[in-house]
């Protein structure tokens, strides 16, 4: 006897799976397969999105979009980008799809609601992809062989990429929210549906430039795959490049650094990130620059040859061959690959596009394998796939939340208060690694991107964390910063607490722009309190200190410099009511320089001399065996820090510390005659 | 928009472990005192009647040679080939040259205040107490006789001498724990930053290593030369009495504990004995790499005036300014 479904469960099984396939033997088997499979993914989208969010996670990138949907949320329909200071955020990339998308900011009245947004346009890609798939397996004149273990294994290779969950994990981008409607335009295409894939093409366009060279590889994917319909593949293809160029006319686009990232091939040299007196390059300009010197072009990708493979091995590899996947891909890796350096090539949001359109052109070689009589070569393929990227998943997610989520609970909990008393009329400044969940202030700027901090507001809040969170700024950086702060702009301290540092400068202060150190020879010691310590910053600020009372342990860690090799002096300005040990490490390379005893004192300056070969290399996380990429590569330099430890005897207190170089030394030679001369009135 | 890879900066990623301390191996019990000839380890013993000098293999287990020798041998040194012992009897006092198999190459007649001695290719240096003051006395070991003296710095204890083309260099500890350094070709000591114990140089040119004590902890130091300035140090036995270290660079702590002697050895491709700077550090991005590697050359950085310092620019030379040798690992080349 037939059981009659519930009609919503006989709605999402039409919206879900093609018609070919519920209608198969194999229908249930599937559906129970991607039940679990997209259960998991949800869970795994929406518990790293929630973790981020809770531990403030979330960096610039997010700021922006989270300042621009605020200001939207709340009437200001032309919103300024601060954070990257922009006066406007339509300048950026033209990202016109952030309007509608602050309805969601203005209802549910919190920030997490764009993370879950990001996740679910990730999720409804998968979704889409998944059908297309099936399509392409089982809507067939002729049953392919194996059909429903290749679209298990797609689907297992789809669910399991673990840069899927990489690029969803950091912040909130483009690049992953238009993959749905991307992907979507094309399995419109592929079904025959011009005016519904022409919709989301549009939708595609939404996005802002970098989108709109994703259908010039839609086209020229259309153009292969489309035998009939060829002139749709050019009429997407010129939609996204006379989209791009309007962008561009129109002075948005600004965040498209085509010096920095591909000056490169027109120059012959790298530009540098600051290039005042370069003019602004163009598409066409990169052409030539590539017709000019196709060498480069080689070598670049020889270069990136392992991220290239990285980011399409846990797609199914063969897939990107596939003329629905080639055109896109190609497009997409040609965009990453011939970057400066490793920034967009390493797997993360902007290689969204080929971790879908892979998988979907991975089933298509199945099925074209199927059908040309090697349905057992398709079959072994799709279950190496499926273990290739179970290796890939177990090298690479492990890594996911420690990579992400730097900032321990209680930090995250100290974050919290001090936001609440932060008042929407404010002006913050904070770390780079925490940054995104502030911007929903009167101004919001990042300490590493922002050295020149306009005053926007009477109260300028900065929160600084130099210790945690995903952070691109130096700890001598933030050291310097609080140093600055507090010395410079008389800023008051409100909270510290788990190494988060909360100053307000108020109407006391009347400077219009703050510009902040890049870093510091000499930093504060109060800042850099370790666990035997706690920072003491009451009465003058050249007062301020790590003190510690009778406790065992070290006063101050954690204070890093980051130096090329060469003769530095190491100084330390404390008091002590016993002896201590200075410390000098190579923190990189955990080798200690030097260390000696420091006799209880007053209040005074020890310096010791001491060589820095910088022979570290910085480590970070690469995976391992075959499942390896290419990073940007950390700091070069080794890291140098200062420790003083107190055997628990005394009081110690530390005021500040320095590295600083001391250029060529040369032995004292006069030091002899004087211990002679010493030496010679003590024996008379 | 930020496009930079996100990572943590130092104190927040795991760091490598520091490397171990090497193997040890195991010496005779009643030695008085050890010098690395070669690479190997002439140990003296005394016994009934005498003392012997035993050259052990670095297996710790085979010995080369043994011989006897003057019981009142009071010091011991050794270059590449040759052992010197400093023998001072009553009436007299002599260096008694030997080569590493115990042959005889001669005496040398030194003064009966010298306590210490140190030895290159060519020449011994003994360091003796006399009534001006401390001397350094310079014997050739080829012509068997003086060739020189010098002021040595006051309560010197120690010395260590180093040959060249250039000619010697010597280091000096004294009671104080303060180390003086003599370039080639210089009469002024320089007394160096890095305070310790029995200085010796380092086989590759441009470093030193000292036992330095800080709070009961016994530790070896490398410092760099001419600068003097500490480098780097790491944990030796509380009892360690010397340091050595072999033709090829690689560092003998020769520590006695309860009676016995031991030699831990360290192979000069061993971190902790790194005494060149890196100077070029940077990106492997446009290196090229296979199969592009061959040939392909990497991509200048900007020139002057056209924007900011390339990311993969070198950084600036300061340490071959600072005086640093350019020669990388520890080990001899």
């Amino acid at each position: 006897m037939r059981v009659r479904l519930p009609a919503w469960r006989t709605a999402r099984d039409r919206l879900l799976f093609p018609e070919a396939l519920r209608v198969s033997p194999d229908f249930t088997i599937v559906r129970r397969f991607a039940a679990v499979a997209f259960g998991l993914m949800a869970l795994a989208l929406l518990v790293t999105s929630a973790a981020e969010y809770s531990r403030y996670s979330l960096t610039q990138d997010f700021a922006a979009v989270h300042q621009a949907a605020h200001q939207i949320a709340h009437g200001d329909f032309n919103p300024r980008d601060s954070v990257d200071g922009l006066a406007h955020y339509w300048q950026v990339h033209f990202e016109l799809y952030m309007w509608p998308l602050a309805i969601l900011l203005a209802v549910f009245r919190t920030p997490f609601v764009l993370l879950l947004f990001q996740d679910a346009c990730g999720f409804l890609a998968c979704l889409i992809t998944f059908r297309w798939m099936a399509t392409m397996l089982y809507a067939s004149p002729r049953p392919i062989p194996y059909r429903r273990l290749l679209l298990l294994s797609c689907l297992v290779v789809l669910a399991t990429n673990p840069w899927f969950y990489w690029s969803y994990a950091f912040d909130f981008h483009t690049e992953p929210v238009v993959v749905a409607s991307l992907v979507w335009a094309a399995y419109a295409f592929y079904l025959g549906k011009v005016r519904w894939g022409l919709a989301m093409c549009a939708a595609v366009l939404m996005g802002g430039d970098v989108a709109s060279t994703y259908l010039v590889g839609l086209g020229a994917s259309l153009v292969l795959a489309m035998r009939g319909r060829r002139w749709l593949g050019l009429v997407v293809a010129a939609c996204g490049i006379i989209w791009l160029q309007f962008v561009h006319v129109i002075g948005s686009g600004l965040q498209s650094q085509f010096n920095t990232t591909y000056g490169y091939l027109v120059y012959g040299f790298f530009p540098g990130y600051e290039q005042q007196n370069l003019p602004r390059l163009t598409v066409a300009d990169l052409l030539g620059g590539i017709f000019n010197h196709p060498m480069y072009v080689l070598f670049t990708l020889g270069d990136k040859a392992r991220d290239i493979y990285a980011n399409l091995a846990p797609t199914g590899l063969i897939g990107v061959l596939s003329p629905w996947a080639f055109g896109i891909s190609a497009l997409v890796i040609a965009e990453n690959d011939l970057a400066y350096a490793y920034a967009y090539s390493q797997p993360i949001f902007q290689n969204m596009p080929l971790y879908i359109f892979g998988v979907a052109g991975f089933a298509w070689m199945l099925a074209l394998l199927a059908r040309s009589g090697l349905a057992r070569v398709a079959a072994v393929l799709a279950v190496v796939a499926v273990v290739d990227n179970l290796g890939w998943a177990g090298v690479w997610m492990p890594a996911l939340w420690p990579h992400w989520i730097r900032t321990p609970a209680a930090t995250a909990l100290a974050f919290t208060r001090i936001k609440r008393q932060i008042a929407p009329t404010d002006e913050v400044v904070a770390t780079q690694g925490l940054v995104g969940r502030f911007a929903d202030r009167a101004s919001i700027y990042s300490v590493w991107y922002t050295r020149r901090v306009p005053r926007d507001a009477d109260v300028v809040q900065f929160v600084i964390d130099p210790f945690d969170g995903v952070n691109v700024e130096s700890v001598n950086h933030s050291l310097a910063v609080l140093d600055a702060l507090v010395n410079r702009f008389n800023a008051r301290v409100r909270l510290h607490d788990h190494d988060a540092w909360w100053l307000t400068v108020g109407l006391q202060n009347a400077d219009a722009v703050y510009d902040l150190p890049p870093g510091a020879i000499s930093v504060p010691a109060w800042a850099c309190s370790a666990s035997a310590a706690e920072p003491r910053t009451d009465g003058p600020a050249s007062d301020w200190r790590a003190y510690s009372d009778h406790r065992r342990g070290y006063v101050v860690s954690r204070d890093y410099w980051r130096d090329p090799a060469g003769a530095y002096r190491a100084s330390v300005e404390l008091s002590s009511t016993a002896p201590v040990i200075m410390e000098v490490n190579d923190a990189t390379t955990e080798v200690p320089i030097l260390r000696e005893v420091v006799p209880a004192g007053r209040r005074r300056t020890i310096s010791r001399n001491f060589m820095n070969l910088d022979l570290g290399n910085e480590e970070i996380y690469r995976g391992f065996g075959p499942f390896q990429i290419d990073v940007v590569e950390p700091p070069i330099h080794d890291s140098l820090e200062i420790r003083i430890f107190s055997s628990g005897t005394g009081e110690t207190s530390v005021y500040r510390l320095a590295i600083r170089p001391v250029g060529r030394v040369r032995p004292p030679t006069r030091a002899f005659a004087q211990s002679r001369a010493a030496a010679g009135t003590s024996k008379s | 928009m930020l496009t930079l890879a996100l990572f943590n900066f130092a104190g927040c990623e795991a760091r490598p472990s520091a490397p171990g301390r090497g193997k040890a191996y195991p010496l005779a019990k009643d030695v008085l005192d050890v010098a690395v000839v070669g690479r190997r380890v002439a140990s003296l013993r005394r016994v009934t009647g005498g003392a012997v000098v035993t050259v052990t293999n670095l297996d710790g287990e085979t010995s080369f040679a043994q011989f006897d020798v003057p019981s009142s041998v009071g010091a011991l040194a050794a270059n590449d080939v040759e052992i010197v012992l400093l023998v001072n009897e009553p009436a007299r006092a002599y260096l008694d040259v030997r080569l590493s198999d115990g042959s005889p190459e001669g005496h040398i007649a030194v003064r009966r205040s010298a306590f210490a001695v140190a030895a290159t290719a060519e020449r011994a240096y003994v360091l003796a107490r006399e009534r001006t003051g401390l001397r350094i006395v310079t014997y050739d070991l080829t012509r068997k006789g003086q060739t020189g003296a010098t002021e040595a710095p006051p309560d010197a204890v120690s010395i260590a001498a180093r040959g060249g083309t250039g000619g010697d260099a010597l280091l000096v500890g004294d009671r104080g724990g303060r180390i003086w350094y003599r370039p080639p070709r210089r009469n002024d000591w320089a007394l160096l930053d890095t305070p310790g114990s029995d200085p010796i140089f380092s086989v590759p040119p441009g470093a030193g290593l000292a036992l330095q004590h800080v709070e009961e902890q016994t530790i070896v130091v490398v410092f760099n030369l001419p600068s003097g300035l500490q480098v780097r140090m790491f944990p030796a036995a509380a009892d360690t009495r010397r340091i050595a270290e072999t033709t090829d660079g690689s560092l003998l702590i020769l520590e006695h504990v309860a009676d016995s002697w031991s030699a831990r050895y360290i192979d000069c491709a061993s971190p902790l004995l790194a005494v060149g700077a890196r100077t070029l550090k940077g990106s492997a991005f446009q290196r090229g790499k296979l199969p592009f590697e061959t040939g392909a050359e990497p991509l200048p950085v900007a020139p002057p005036g056209a924007g900011a310092p390339a990311q993969t620019a070198a950084p600036p030379d300061e340490a071959a300014a600072a005086g640093l040798p350019q020669n990388g690992p520890g080990c001899a080349r």
